[in-house]
């Protein structure tokens, strides 16, 4: 099982399940929850079923590529089921099988993890599941995104593929992570990942970042005058980033750290507003 | 007469396990009353939980639903029946039976004659009481956290996805709740297959349970956990260190216990014993061991939730495990490349509060503080070395160990002490880093030294000063920055190390660094609220502290030492002690208001009892003092014992508001030195009598 296969297989499972393949996005993102195939969609219809790849950074979780098991980097499988169905943890587990996990052979476990993203203002219950003591996804039932109560509840998860693989691979370090024949992780990432996380810690140019960042706020406010949702919305993901790249770099003191988190979450409440606001027009 | 048993399982997705005890609990009592208020008694009701599910089973339900007459009495005949017929009270009275006038016929009833009634009463069965009241029971547990996940908008802990109902050999079906209806089946361990099991009886449901790898009581599991441990204990020599927490945690996370054992290389123990340990409970909720010398044993115990393949989940542990150890090592080894003395300079860049400077200047502040207090206690320290202990303390906070933020932040002071002995630092230093840490948290232990003491008393006057200038005294339920936590630990460690000092002038010391105009007088009100909360532990009541803090001492030990001999005595001797603080509430009463500007005239004294009561005075004066300067609060009280019966005497035979104005102020002036007297120790007037507002 090469690391591809694994994406393969999740791909293949959820489609057929009725899922639409949705794309990574082509903005710097935390998560899979910022794409708008799930901040968006997930907020406004009322049926929704979408699966895809997403590409996360989290400029503070770098560690030089030093550590083989945390990276400023990583990739989660992304699934979203609205409304939430009622065997959605049978469906799961089903996933992970048809990806090679034999889950009667493992110790799997829903532990209590409320699942919250700050600057989204999304947040929802559930639970971090647990293979034989590892985290390997995040499984969560919204109840409120973009500050905004849900009224049909949508169910994410999210795994975590890197160490999926890891284990179906039989290894310790996703620097050995094979991902096609005679081709390893590292020998395509790694020089990346010390590179961005010098440029993280390091080299990042604050007073550019900084600039950035209230430009983008006040973009943001411009074009929800305009009426425009979607591009909104993607300079408030920018603004997200941007934090994160500032906070990574340590130049954002504890106490402006929750001001600045709070002006981001306002933005994005005030996307979500309009954005439900024009579909209702719609309808 | 019926007799039946009963039980209810409701089935959910994984609920946290620190929710399932309270929760269930709840659901049980709910329960109860429903059917006392329909008059059900039983035998036995027990209750299990695992994450899955809630099991009620009640034994020996009598349900009667025979037919049964009463007789149900209404308004007297005498407004019931005039001449011209039944009047609208015994219309009204018979209506609401479901009868009519006709039924109705005269009993005596005291001295009155009154209208009575048959009625045949059914009592409502088991199924109907079940069918009407079983929601609204779920509904009203309560949880930390509650969510909606169908149409219904339900809200409880995690979504329910099933509801069996069982009376001996029948289910009850049809019950509506979340979207689901009761049915006839229930589930198997999600590990072993997650089987759908029909279940006909609440024998079958037991067989079924423990066949399909549900161990359903929590108490059993517990057992079972810690037998296996015992066995593993015995089989590697060594002692599993059974955080009781952790053990409760972990029961609630499994249905089926499977205890089993990792290790993890040996190079891991040279890491600091806590570091292991919380890498170990933190996240994985492992338990560690320990050998027979008391050092940390290369193992770690954990429960599984299923006795298949265990050699695969156990080599799978052991690898998080080790990655998280790993983690903790790299911070290790890189925290301790970094010297003290640098560690020290470090701290003048970080800020310890973004309004309260670095830790460096909170140091600098802190080491002021310790050295005043110091001084209050009569200890005879070096100020230069207070001031290098002080900038010791909160090394720890610059370390990789402490900053990452998660499961290693808790360790605060105990890593500082660990680096602090690495980087050879003395043992006597390293002691105080950990000492002033403490206690962290309700129940914690305290500093055992005196200096330890002293630092951390003084760390936080620095705190509560700094936060009470920036953000003033915490009212209400909101106190976000935790002051009144930092004021229990300053009245813990000075009651603890009974210590007498005047604890506001220490707190004005503290204060006099941020500059601002302090309400002393708000600030005192607050601490000695917080000496209300602490004496609340020793069963001593508020009214006794506020009797004493209307005295405004400042010395918290002191007030707690009075305020324990006077619980003792309201103990031992209520009446006594009564009729004590009612006497002082007399002459409190006596003088409100007035201004008496006279001394006493002995010359004036003219009436046997109260030439009695000065001459008793007097000799009480001079005892008093003596004893007041030993705090011998015994004594005192015995003191005042002893007078008032001469008190009683002079109130039963002089009347302290003559006419005569000279005589009255006289008198005044006598209750005044009487007064005087008790509030050496308390302003009795202030203790509340019971039944009394």
């Amino acid at each position: 099982m090469y690391f591809q296969d694994l994406i393969f297989s999740l791909e293949k499972y959820w489609t057929e399940k009725g899922c639409v393949l949705s794309q990574p996005y082509q903005s710097e993102v935390g998560a899979g929850t910022f794409n708008p195939a799930t901040f968006l969609y997930a907020l406004s219809r009322k049926n929704w079923n979408t699966c895809y790849v997403e590409t996360c950074k989290r400029p503070k979780d770098g560690r030089y590529a030093e550590n083989p098991n945390r990276m400023q980097q990583f990739t989660q499988y992304q699934v979203i089921l609205k409304p939430a169905p009622s065997n959605v943890q049978e469906l799961y587990l089903h996933s992970l099988e048809s990806a090679g996990i034999e889950i009667e052979k493992h110790d799997i476990r829903f532990v209590e993890d409320d699942w919250e993203s700050p600057t989204l203002g999304a947040s929802g219950l559930g639970w971090e599941v647990w293979l034989d003591g590892m985290e390997i996804s995040q499984f969560t039932y919204f109840q409120q995104l973009g500050g905004i109560e849900l009224n049909v509840i949508p169910v994410e998860l999210t795994y975590g593929l890197e160490r999926i693989a890891t284990f179906l691979q039989g290894i310790d370090s996703i620097f050995d992570l094979q991902m096609q024949e005679g081709i390893k992780w590292d020998e395509i990432y790694k020089e990346a990942e010390y590179e961005m996380c010098v440029f993280n810690f390091d080299q990042s140019n604050t007073q550019m970042l900084f600039k950035q960042f209230e430009n983008y706020v006040n973009e943001v406010r411009r074009l929800l005058e305009k009426g425009l949702v979607f591009p909104a919305y993607d300079y408030v993901i920018k603004c997200s980033h941007t934090f994160n790249l500032l906070d990574a770099r340590g130049a954002i003191s504890p106490k402006e750290r929750g001001n600045t988190i709070l002006r981001i979450r306002n933005l994005s409440k005030e996307v979500a507003r309009l954005y439900l606001e024009k579909q209702v027009n719609h309808e | 007469m019926n007799n039946k048993d009963l039980l209810i399982e409701l089935g959910f997705e994984e609920i946290p396990s620190s929710y399932l005890k309270p929760g269930i609990e709840t659901w049980l009592d709910v329960l109860m009353k429903i059917f006392k208020k329909n008059e059900i008694r039983y035998k036995k009701a027990d209750y299990y939980f695992t994450p899955r599910r809630y099991v009620l089973h009640l034994i020996g339900i009598e349900e009667d639903t025979e037919i049964k007459t009463v007789e149900i009495t209404g308004p007297p005949v005498s407004i019931a029946k005039t001449d011209n017929g039944w009047t609208k009270a015994a219309i009204g009275f018979a209506k609401s039976q479901g009868k009519s006038t006709e039924d109705i016929y005269f009993v005596k009833k005291g001295k009155n004659e009154v209208c009575a009634l048959k009625i045949e009463k059914k009592r409502k069965g088991l199924d109907e009481i079940l069918r009407e009241n079983l929601v609204k029971t779920v509904e009203a547990i309560r949880f930390p956290k509650t969510m909606i996940w169908e149409n219904s908008k339900f809200r409880f802990a995690r979504p329910i996805r099933w509801l069996l109902i069982l009376t001996d050999n029948s289910v009850i079906e049809g019950v509506e709740l979340a979207g689901i209806k009761s049915s006839d089946f229930t589930y198997g361990n999600r590990a072993y297959g997650n089987k759908k099991l029909t279940v006909k009886s609440i024998d079958d449901y037991f067989n079924l349970m423990e066949k399909n790898h549900v161990m359903v009581d929590q108490n059993k599991r517990k057992r079972t956990i810690l037998e296996e441990m015992g066995n593993i204990e015995k089989k590697n020599n060594i002692t599993i260190l059974k955080d009781s927490d952790l053990l409760d945690e972990v029961n609630g996370m499994i249905e089926y216990p499977v205890v089993l054992l990792g290790q993890f290389h040996n190079q891991y123990t040279e890491l600091p014993e806590k570091v292991v340990t919380t890498a170990m409970k933190q996240h994985q909720r492992y338990f560690s061991a320990v050998n027979g010398n008391n050092s940390i044993a290369p193992f770690f115990i954990f429960v599984a939730n299923t006795d298949q393949n265990s050699s695969a989940i156990i080599s799978n542990n052991e690898k998080v495990l080790k990655s998280r150890l790993e983690d903790a090592y790299f911070y290790y080894e890189e925290d301790l490349k970094i010297p003290v003395e640098e560690r020290i300079n470090i701290q003048k860049e970080i800020l310890w509060h973004h309004d309260l400077g670095t830790i460096y200047e909170k140091a600098l502040r802190v080491s002021d503080i310790a050295d005043y207090l110091s001084k209050l206690l009569n200890f005879n320290y070096d100020k230069k070395e207070l001031r290098d202990i002080a900038l010791h303390l909160k090394i720890d906070l610059s370390t990789n160990m402490i900053k990452d933020g998660k499961e290693f932040t808790k360790l605060e002071g105990y890593i500082g002490s660990v680096y602090a002995q690495k980087l050879g630092v003395n043992a006597e230093m390293a002691k105080i880093i950990m000492e002033h840490n403490l206690p962290r948290f309700a129940n914690d232990r305290l500093p055992e030294t005196d200096k330890g003491a002293v630092f951390a008393l003084a760390d936080r006057y620095d705190t509560i000063a700094g936060f009470i200038s920036k953000y003033g005294i915490p009212k209400g339920s909101k106190d976000p920055l935790g002051i009144r936590r930092v004021a229990n630990a300053i009245i813990e460690i000075t009651v603890d190390r009974n210590w007498h000092y005047d604890f506001m002038a220490v707190l004005m010391q503290a204060a006099s660094k941020f500059d601002d105009n302090y309400d002393s007088h708000n600030i005192y009100d607050f601490f000695i609220d917080r000496i209300i909360n602490f004496a609340q532990n020793e069963n001593i009541r508020y009214d006794i502290i506020n009797a004493i803090a209307a005295l405004r001492l400042t010395d918290i030990y002191d007030i707690i030492l009075r305020s324990r001999t006077l619980y003792r005595y309201r103990k031992s001797s209520e009446a006594e002690f009564n009729s004590l603080v009612t006497g002082q509430k007399r002459v409190a009463n006596i003088l409100k208001n007035i201004e008496i500007s006279c001394d006493i005239n002995p010359a004036l004294l003219i009436e046997e009892q109260e030439r009695i009561l000065y001459n008793e005075c007097l000799k009480l004066d001079g005892i008093i003092e003596s004893l007041l300067k030993k705090r011998n609060y015994t004594e005192i009280l015995n003191e005042y014992f002893k007078i008032r019966p001469t008190i009683d005497k002079f109130f039963d035979d002089v009347l302290v508001m003559d006419k005569k104005r000279e005589l009255r102020e006289n008198r005044l002036a006598l209750m005044k030195f009487l007064r005087k007297l008790f509030l050496k120790v308390a302003d009795f007037s202030q203790i509340v009598i019971e039944g009394e507002k």
